[in-house]
């Protein structure tokens, strides 16, 4: 394993717990706003781990940033959507 | 047919190689920040028992748990008098089993500036402020590795998910896990002896590791957390996130009002969910025309016996007006999961059997590091070549000097504590900060001085032993509360440090005695040299 490598696990894993996170934050369904916020903010910390496994079992980095990419988009587009004012609490 | 079995080689090929990544990271992870998950895993197995090392540290706090009742209006009211500065927050805890004396924590949000008092709960005589010592200090050095504000606390945050990664990938790794429930060979290599306690350590505190890991990032990075869920589900409005969470905080209107009788208050609230007692009482805006009394409820007798707790019950401190009621048990999962993490996470819920079983299950996470790290050394030492002999040296002088000087150094903060006390210094956490920290700095020179991991580390262990033995004994000499005293008064906090003090230091005579004076390698060859030749 690269220097590289374990730098994009914790960068990466970062960015996708971020992203995934504050995507449970907005559209976990439970009617309490005050349930969606601590279940998304829990599941942060294991989303950052198991994205950061994903970066070590992806043969190349590059091909795991792709993934990592792919789940920020998504994530992030479905946010952007909700923070103007289409979906959310 | 070939095509099928080339396949199935190819299929097979690829599992391996993304085992082997996944040992790489494992391994990375506990090189790269092993010493580090020591010293987080080892400050938190002290910091379970900050409020016993509490009463140790002082003689004046020392006494029999009498039961949890305390006059909250005066305790309050006393402590505000007493406070440098102008106290806005308060929180109160009544006594219990496991700290006998009220305590009031008053702050000013304002400044920043707190102070903790406590109070004899029969006369309500404030005895001491307890913001120094030994168990605040060690405290913080699990919470904040006494680093900045908030970075300490987002890096022992992040060791947490560091811990969950490592466990995951652990898991992952090895194929064979209820086979390593019971596999421990004795009297083979010291690789294997190695390789065995790291994998048994492992499995048997599987859930506990998880656990504490997982609680252990969620408290460290709280703070982090609800930025990003405010900055996703409230447009940034952070105040908006926390009010979802913990009710809109009362306005500060800025005129200084005297407040209502508490006792009183604190009567309303139990009388309004029957059968409760008060856990804790959180008063906001205190000493305002606006200042808001929030009363935590439990059940007695299972009184932190309980993870989260039972309700709450909110008056307006001035008016004496009924706010709210809360069953925190019948509101949302998220609530019940917010209030039990700290619980969980500092076994503040069973009693101290609870506490003991979690130090020895914190022990084995921290032995996790050590032999995880020992174990890569001991792979890379099979390799010749002076490069991996090299690394060998430094990594094993430094393990030794931050792991064996970690132990010292904290059984001579006790030490330092009662040495301080007896020397009438007033205020001790400068001197136990400073022993602490001069033990460690020498302990890994000595370490690297040296050049012998395994003379080292037998040195430092027997040293850590004679130090932790001499704890209950000047404890004994320099307040004369020996540990037969303490246990027939019934003060089992402070017997219990006793206790725990005397049983580390057996526990690092018979470690010490086995460890070689030299890598046994290394008397092997010696002894093979030796031999004539026929």
């Amino acid at each position: 394993m690269t220097a590289g490598k374990a730098i994009s696990a914790l960068i990466g894993g970062l960015l996708v717990a971020i992203f995934g996170g504050a995507f449970l934050n907005i559209y976990l369904p439970y009617d309490l706003a005050a349930d969606r916020l601590i279940i998304g903010a829990i599941l942060m910390p294991v989303i950052w781990s198991i994205a950061g496994i994903m970066f070590c079992t992806v043969k190349s980095t590059l091909k795991a940033w792709g993934y990592a990419g792919l789940i920020i988009l998504i994530t992030g587009s479905a946010n952007a959507y909700a923070i103007m004012g289409g979906a959310g609490a | 047919m070939s095509a099928d079995k080339n396949k199935q080689l190819q299929a097979k090929a690829d599992k391996q190689a993304g085992r082997k990544l996944m040992y790489e990271g494992h391994a990375w992870a506990g090189i790269g920040l092993g010493l580090l998950m020591f010293i987080v895993c080892f400050s938190g197995v002290v910091a379970l028992f900050t409020d016993e090392v509490g009463l140790w540290e002082d003689k004046r706090l020392r006494r029999a748990y009498s039961g949890p009742e305390f006059s909250l209006d005066k305790t309050v009211k006393a402590a505000d008098a007493m406070f440098e500065g102008d106290a806005n927050f308060v929180v109160a805890v009544p006594p219990n089993e496991f700290y006998p004396l009220a305590r009031i924590f008053l702050r000013d949000v304002d400044t920043g500036h707190s102070q903790n008092f406590n109070f004899d709960p029969e006369t309500n005589e404030m005895l001491h402020t307890s913001d120094d010592g030994v168990g605040h200090f060690l405290a913080h050095m699990h919470t904040d590795l006494h680093l900045p504000k908030p970075w300490g606390r987002y890096l022992v945050g992040f060791m947490g998910v560091v811990l969950m990664f490592s466990i995951i990938t652990g898991v992952i790794i090895h194929k064979k896990i209820l086979k390593e429930l019971f596999s421990f060979r004795v009297g083979r290599s010291l690789r294997l002896m190695i390789t065995d306690s790291h994998k048994a350590m492992s499995v048997w505190g599987l859930i506990f590791h998880a656990m504490i890991g997982f609680t252990g990032a969620l408290i460290g990075l709280s703070g982090i957390l609800l930025l990003i869920a405010a900055g996703a589900a409230y447009k940034g409005d952070t105040a908006a996130a926390q009010a979802a969470i913990l009710g809109t905080p009362p306005q500060h209107v800025g005129e200084a009002t005297p407040m209502t009788n508490l006792d009183e208050l604190q009567a309303k609230a139990t009388q309004m969910q029957p059968g409760t007692v008060m856990e804790t009482a959180i008063i906001q805006n205190f000493g305002d025309k606006n200042a808001y009394i929030e009363f935590n409820l439990d059940i007695p007798n299972v009184t932190r016996a309980a993870l989260a707790p039972r309700g709450s019950v909110s008056f307006h401190a001035v008016t004496g007006e009924f706010l709210s009621s809360k069953d925190w048990h019948a509101s949302g999962i998220g609530m019940r999961i917010y209030y039990s993490i700290v619980p969980l996470h500092y076994a503040t819920y069973g009693g101290v059997a609870l506490k003991v079983l979690y130090a020895l299950l914190g022990i084995s996470t921290s032995m996790l590091s050590i032999s995880g790290i020992l174990l890569w050394m001991e792979r890379r030492t099979g390799r010749k070549g002076n490069e991996a002999m090299n690394s060998y040296r430094w990594l094993s002088a430094l393990s030794v000097g931050v792991c064996g000087g970690m132990v010292l150094a904290t059984a001579s903060a006790f030490l330092a504590q009662h040495m301080a006390v007896a020397a009438g210094y007033s205020v001790t956490e400068t001197i136990v900060g400073n022993t602490y920290f001069t033990v460690w700095v020498l302990s890994i020179i000595f370490a690297f001085g040296l050049g012998n991991a395994y003379k080292s580390t037998k040195l430092l262990l027997q040293a850590s032993a004679a130090v932790s033995i001499l704890v209950p004994v000047a404890n004994g000499v320099l307040t004369s509360d020996h540990l037969f005293k303490t246990l027939l008064a019934g003060e089992w906090a402070v017997a219990l440090v006793d206790l725990t003090m005397l049983s580390a230091g057996a526990l690092l005579i018979y470690s010490a005695s086995k460890i070689p004076l030299e890598r046994p390698e290394m008397i092997r060859h010696r002894k093979v040299a030796a031999q004539p030749a026929e």
